[in-house]
């Protein structure tokens, strides 16, 4: 029987690849938590801190059947019950024709009794549950035991992955602290991968070091010999800050540092090594041949039928671009997913008329193909995928597939996934990225822009009474990006809700008598929304005085920037332009006495600018103001004048109209004209 | 046979009509009646909906769906998506896709078919899952029709009917429901002419609804309930049986009987945990006192997480599952509560409700499982606890809006008993804040605050300061201030940990730009605090309620402290509204040149304004509104 015992481990210990001189010990210890991180009860002297990652060790190396074999070991301490989501971890494997699996996860809870004695929960088999998400996914989710505020949980897991093309990426940052995060990557020699490198924080260690591992199985076949030298990298971060979210940013994950692999080249088992990932020119052609993507924008039979059909009547090849992305606009849907390889089957594509954004858009370059129109798929990587890294030509870096068609020497972007953006608009998320062609015998690099920016131009036009309250006209006009976002609200939304928003009536205290949308059901032109409207109060009375505040829509009473310094440049996607008329007309028996200042506001930027002017004539007052913000990024050294510009416009808009009854006699000699206010003008 | 749609509402179709479509050209569009469609992207052509019991154990559902699409944004309606669990089962599903003229283009193929989960966000796991079906076109308008049959293998409930579920317009919709011919169905209509068709054939009987000819609704009608703005009839059995377990519903005393039962013996403590409630108990003197401290362990001990297997919705996880891993949904923690109570004597019964929102849909007078939350009975008549077992942080005997004031069916050993919760009053849930605010002649101030919450006033912020960083605390207090821009210099609080009902908050915060100077002027709303009352929308006619989580008191008293040698020059003028769901009084008053008093009560004294007092409630807010705007203006030195 124990002999038995013995072969069987023996049997189980030869089955995996060991090295050959003991390894570097990993950083921690299964089960082995230090005293001092359980009895610990606070991050230092930041008590705000709910959880915080004491240790994340992470290793990829290949198994004997030559797949991908990744450990993972954490240990989380948890301070205070808003840490207790860190209790429950989810992971997600693409189980495809069993691509990944998961064995071995086991964890435990470890928590101090009232006498100090270590207690150990473990992770019940019971509390995995195992989740089949849809065709390609499972989910594994799993809650830790016995939670309390001071618990340490600790858990490891095995992912096999059948294709050597990658190594699992690391990610080194957290939204809690991370003590220390440590990865390690051992490649036999003769499989090299491309390292990429991301983030904003430090290695401790980066070091690659030669060591022997002992193979068996397909792999020392492959790799000719069972004793094997390998590089065994190793990365480490430690103390590494929570990262917080800011607004205006493209993505957290443009700054969480991180290392992702891919394979670059095998050795070829006649001697000789074959390039997998020499460059972006060999990554182009191989894009090219691939049957879900070059492929995908082959002209076949059906396109061509179809793109006849769409283009029939339209002469200039602008005309036909448009019908053609016109079409597919309105008819295909797009399921919210975005990727970078289609199903292969552009037929298939057809006939559903659903689809990822990379079926959406190959079967839009297929058909303008078709109808004879320049078009290549461009591959990018979404504002909230993160940035590309153009050192490494990685396929992973990027999530979707844009199109671009020349016609007339002029190159245009296309992304027909949502119906209601037009053609001359990009998704935001696709706004000023770096985006790679997928074109026969050159790499080229461009960068998406828009020449559209978000317009809004407003109106009031009230006719004041002598108690204050108002009657007239509001009018909202959005052009371009304003008025594609406001128009998908309006989908969602009813519109005397879009009316009451836009008009702010819950602060301007305004009722909608009546109310038109314009331009509602077509994606070009603008979007008008007019409303009749009436209000008790616009204006306060006190005696023979009336005050009004001349900024009656879309006064900006706050700064959107409240952070004291940035780290991360203020990213605002599309340049911005408004416009504000506000016409009061006074009330009979009145004069004005006091006109908001004329101002123009740039605090030292040359990209933004904030202008007002006020005149007075025959009893109406009237206002105008333009904001444009021409830059869509403000690195982090000029965000305290753009912080600063918001404060400026924030003092200004306060400005009042003061109104004053005239006298029914006039004193002899009183003046007549109108007095402005400090730097006011009148005409 | 078509029915116009009466100004009653809805009109109803009496006579027993086959509902199979898909004749040849039958979903021509030229077919929609003259005037239906308006300015709709769907038109929904076809709702019928088959429900048959064959036994308390079985039934089965048949349903055929279709919807004309004329634009893109009504794309949606080729989404099909059934849920299903382990006792419901997707025995078919097959679709059609046709053109404008009603010829088929084309039927459902197994590419347009998927398998998904169906796991609520909040959930660990749960026992369910979705088929999906997808079918589009792109020639505008054409025609998707889906049909299922869908197989119930243990019944608990069953799906109700709504004429026109949302505001497209409908040609033709139709429920039927057949039985045993010995059985009467148990249904509920939202209005007493509901009354279905009832016919006898081979020994079944036949109920059935329908409606023709449903014109588009209005933004205005689809605020309303949906019981108030279209036909909805709710079914539910007489006798039913889940996972080998029958039961009656008839009345509530005897559903609460089979529910009761799921909670039999799981109460079972170890010796270790009997151990520690004994320690817990020691010197407590009185029956409230020894259930205070247990309620005290139970948060301590355990947190939320919701796990749902088979009959899991309704079947809590024993005592010693929650004990040993110290979590568990509200059934669970609420055993778990109960099982603490009895190892003290203590008698304690779990209680199920329908909890969130501001209404609860149970019908006291339609037994039937419309159900989603757990929580715990310990009935000492006038002085009955109730315990809300999924928070750590609410005090003991605290239920809050979640199921205040609402029906609630105790499992008691002798079966249900269906009574309500207790509704707070205006006066539990006080707010009030007491400031001085001094202000300075740039139109900045500071403001010096003490802030007490009351009841459900304080739900909220309680979270926030047991759990939050420094950073949301201080944001919470600085949003406190109506005025943007605040910060916070000091900021203390109390009676949040402690099991009182009320908290207290004292700060010191900076208003930047509090005031707006104009020329020689100072404007500012002396309401600092409290500017957030809107008036509803303006309507003609309502028929729902208006509804609030619950009655509120609000009281407001800031002292403000004036520039020196500035002359306040205007005041709001002071307003006084009295009305059968509340009370209003605001005014300001000049203390001599240096200071103003402001002071503002509103209370809301119902929870609910009737359809018929919504002009004057309107009326009311709106005055509220503008209030709460009036300006005061000082002169500056």
């Amino acid at each position: 029987m124990r002999t038995t015992l013995l072969v069987v481990s023996l049997l189980i210990a030869c089955s995996f690849p060991f090295p050959v001189v003991q390894a570097q010990d990993p950083p921690m210890e299964w089960k082995d938590i230090p005293l001092t991180d359980l009895s610990m009860s606070a991050f230092g002297t930041d008590t705000s801190v709910s959880a915080m990652i004491l240790g994340d060790y992470g290793e990829s190396r290949l198994n004997n059947e030559l797949e991908v074999v990744f450990t993972r070991h954490t240990r989380v301490k948890i301070f205070t019950p808003a840490g207790f989501d860190w209790g429950t971890r989810v992971l997600t494997l693409y189980t495809k024709d069993h691509e990944e699996t998961l064995s071995d996860l086991e964890g435990a809870t470890y928590t101090l009794d009232a006498n100090g004695e270590v207690e150990r929960t473990k992770l019940d088999r019971s509390a995995i549950f195992e989740e089949s998400v849809d065709e390609e996914h499972t989910r594994y989710r799993f809650a830790f035991p016995a939670l309390k505020p001071g618990c340490v949980i600790e858990y490891r897991y095995t992912i096999t992955q059948q294709s050597w093309f990658f190594f699992p990426s690391w990610t080194f940052q957290s939204s809690i602290p991370v003590r220390w995060s440590e990865y390690r990557a051992i490649e036999p020699r003769g499989l090299a991968y491309a390292r990429a490198t991301k983030g904003y924080e430090a290695f401790a260690v980066n070091e690659a070091t030669e060591v022997l591992w002992h193979f068996t199985g397909s792999a020392a076949v492959y790799l000719g010999e069972s004793i094997a030298k390998c590089t065994q990298y190793r990365w480490v971060m430690r103390d590494l800050p929570a990262l917080k979210e800011e607004p205006f940013i493209t993505t957290m994950d443009d700054y969480a540092s991180s290392v992702e692999l891919q394979l670059a080249e095998y050795a070829l088992r006649g001697g000789g090594s074959k390039r997998v990932l020499k460059s972006w020119d060999a990554l182009i052609s191989e894009l090219l041949k691939s049957g879900h993507l070059g492929g995908m924008t082959e002209t076949i039979g059906p396109v061509r039928e179809l793109a006849q059909k769409v283009i029939a009547g339209k002469e200039t090849p602008f005309d036909r671009m448009t019908a053609i992305y016109d079409y597919i606009r309105t008819t295909l849907v797009w399921n919210h997913q975005y990727r970078v390889f289609g199903n292969g089957d552009l037929g298939e594509v057809l006939e559903s008329k659903k689809g990822t954004s990379a079926e959406v858009n190959l079967l839009l370059i297929s058909m303008l193909r078709s109808a004879g129109i320049g078009a290549d798929p461009v591959l990018i990587s979404t504002r909230s995928n993160g940035r590309i890294t153009e050192l490494y030509p990685l396929v992973s870096q990027f999530n979707t597939i844009v199109a671009r068609a020349v016609v007339g020497g002029t190159q245009y972007f296309l992304d027909a996934t949502d119906p209601l953006r037009g053609r001359d608009l990009l998704p935001t998320g696709a706004l000023n990225v770096r985006g790679l062609v997928i074109q026969e015998g050159k790499v080229e690099w461009v960068t998406l822009t828009s020449n559209r920016k978000y317009v809004h131009r407003s109106l009031a036009d009230l006719t004041l009474d002598s108690t204050g309250g108002a009657r007239g006209t509001l009018a909202s006009v959005d052009e371009d990006y304003a008025a594609f976002l406001r128009r998908r609200d309006l989908v969602e939304k009813k519109s005397l809700d879009i009316a009451r928003e836009t008009f702010e009536t819950e602060k301007t205290g305004f009722s909608i008598d009546s109310l038109t949308v314009l331009g509602r059901d077509s994606i070009a032109g603008p979007l008008t929304i007019t409303a009749v409207v009436s209000s008790p109060a616009v204006a306060q009375t006190s005696g023979e005085y009336l005050y009004c505040n001349a900024s009656i829509l879309d006064r900006v009473n706050n700064n959107p920037f409240k952070l004291k310094v940035r780290r991360f440049p203020v990213d605002m996607a599309y340049a911005r332009s408004f416009t504000r008329s506000t016409v009061i007309h006074i009330p009979e028996g009145y004069e004005v006495k006091e006109l908001p200042r004329t101002v123009d506001l740039t605090s030292g930027l040359d990209e933004a600018r904030f202008t007002r002017s006020a005149s007075a004539e025959n009893n109406t007052v009237q206002v105008l103001v333009r904001m444009s913000i021409t830059a869509t990024t403000f690195q982090p050294s000029r965000y305290e004048s753009l912080k600063g510009f918001y404060d400026q416009i924030v003092a200004a808009e306060a400005d009042q109209i003061v109104l004053r009854r005239i006298p029914l006699v006039r004193p002899q000699g009183a003046p007549k004209t109108v007095k402005p206010s400090k730097g006011g003008k009148t005409r | 046979m078509m029915v116009l749609q009466t100004s009653a509402g809805f009109a109803l179709l009496l006579s027993v009509v086959s509902a199979s479509a898909g004749d040849a050209g039958s979903y021509d569009v030229a077919l929609i009646p003259a005037g239906l469609r308006k300015e709709a992207a769907v038109v929904i052509r076809e709702h019928h909906m088959r429900l048959e019991v064959f036994d308390r154990a079985s039934a089965e559902v048949t349903r055929t769906m279709a919807y004309t699409v004329f634009r893109p944004d009504g794309r949606k309606f080729g989404l099909c998506r059934i849920p299903y669990d382990r006792f419901v089962s997707v025995e078919e599903l097959d679709g059609t896709l046709y053109d404008q003229s009603g010829r088929e283009i084309r039927t459902l193929r197994s590419d347009d078919v998927k398998d998904e989960s169906n796991i609520a966000a909040y959930s660990l796991y749960e026992d369910s899952r979705v088929r999906t079906a997808e079918l589009y076109h792109d020639q505008y308008p054409y025609t998707v029709e889906f049909r299922c049959r869908i197989k119930y293998k243990g019944i608990l409930s069953f799906p109700g009917w709504a004429a026109q579920p949302s505001d497209e317009p409908v040609v033709h919709t139709s429920f039927e429901v057949v039985v045993p011919e010995q059985e009467q169905l148990r249904y509920w209509a939202s209005a007493d002419s509901l009354r279905p068709g009832v016919t006898i054939a081979k020994g079944r009987r036949h109920y059935l609804w329908s409606a023709s000819n449903l014109a588009e609704l209005s933004e205005e009608d689809m605020e309303e309930d949906i019981e108030r703005r279209t036909a909805v009839v709710r079914i539910a059995p007489r006798e039913f049986e889940l996972d080998d377990r029958p039961g009656t519903m008839a009345d509530w005393k005897s559903f609460g009987v089979w529910a009761a039962a799921l909670f039999h013996g799981k109460g079972t403590l170890v010796p270790k945990a009997c151990g520690e409630v004994a320690a817990i108990l020691q010197g407590a003197a009185t029956e409230r006192e020894k259930a205070a401290r247990l309620y005290c362990f139970m948060q301590k001990r355990t947190h939320y997480m919701n796990v749902t297997l088979g009959i899991g919705g309704w079947e809590p996880y024993d005592a010693m599952y929650v004990y040993q891993r110290g979590y568990g949904d509200c059934k669970a923690l609420s055993n778990f509560m109960v099982a603490l109570l009895a190892e003290a004597g203590i008698k304690g019964h779990p209680a199920l409700i329908d909890a969130g929102g501001d209404r609860s849909v149970t019908l006291e007078n339609f037994p039937s499982p419309e159900f989603n939350h757990v929580i715990v009975c310990v009935p000492y008549g006038r002085d009955t606890i109730w315990l809300e077992c999924t928070s750590q942080d609410f005090p003991f005997g605290y239920l809050g809006s979640f199921t205040e004031n609402r029906p609630v069916l105790l499992l008691t050993p002798g079966g249900g008993v269906l009574v309500r919760t207790p509704a707070s009053n205006h006066r539990d849930n006080l707010l009030s804040r007491k400031g001085r605010v001094e202000l300075r002649g740039l139109g900045d101030a500071t403001a010096s605050m003490v802030v007490r919450r009351a009841g459900n006033r304080s739900e909220t912020v309680r979270s926030t300061m047991l759990h939050g960083s420094p950073e949301e605390k201080e944001r919470w207090a600085a949003a406190e201030m109506g005025v943007s821009g605040a910060k916070v210099r000091t900021f203390g609080v109390t009676g949040v940990g402690d099991q009182s009902l009320q908290i207290e908050e004292t700060l010191l915060v900076d208003l930047p730009r509090f005031a707006s100077v104009s020329g020689t002027r100072i404007f500012f709303q002396p309401n600092l605090t409290n500017r957030n009352a809107t008036a509803p929308k303006e309507r003609k006619t309502r028929k729902t309620p208006v509804r609030f989580s619950f009655p509120r008191s609000d009281i407001d008293t800031l002292l403000y402290i004036l520039p020196r040698g500035s002359v306040c020059e205007a005041l709001p003028a002071p307003v006084t509204m009295d009305a059968s769901f509340g009370t209003f009084r605001s005014s300001a008053v000049a203390l001599g040149d240096s200071a103003i008093l402001y002071t503002r009560r509103f209370d809301v004294l119902q929870n609910e304004i009737p359809p018929d007092k919504f002009q004057e409630y309107a009326r009311f807010m709106r005055e509220v509104a503008r209030a709460d705007r009036a300006q005061a203006v000082v002169r500056a030195p």
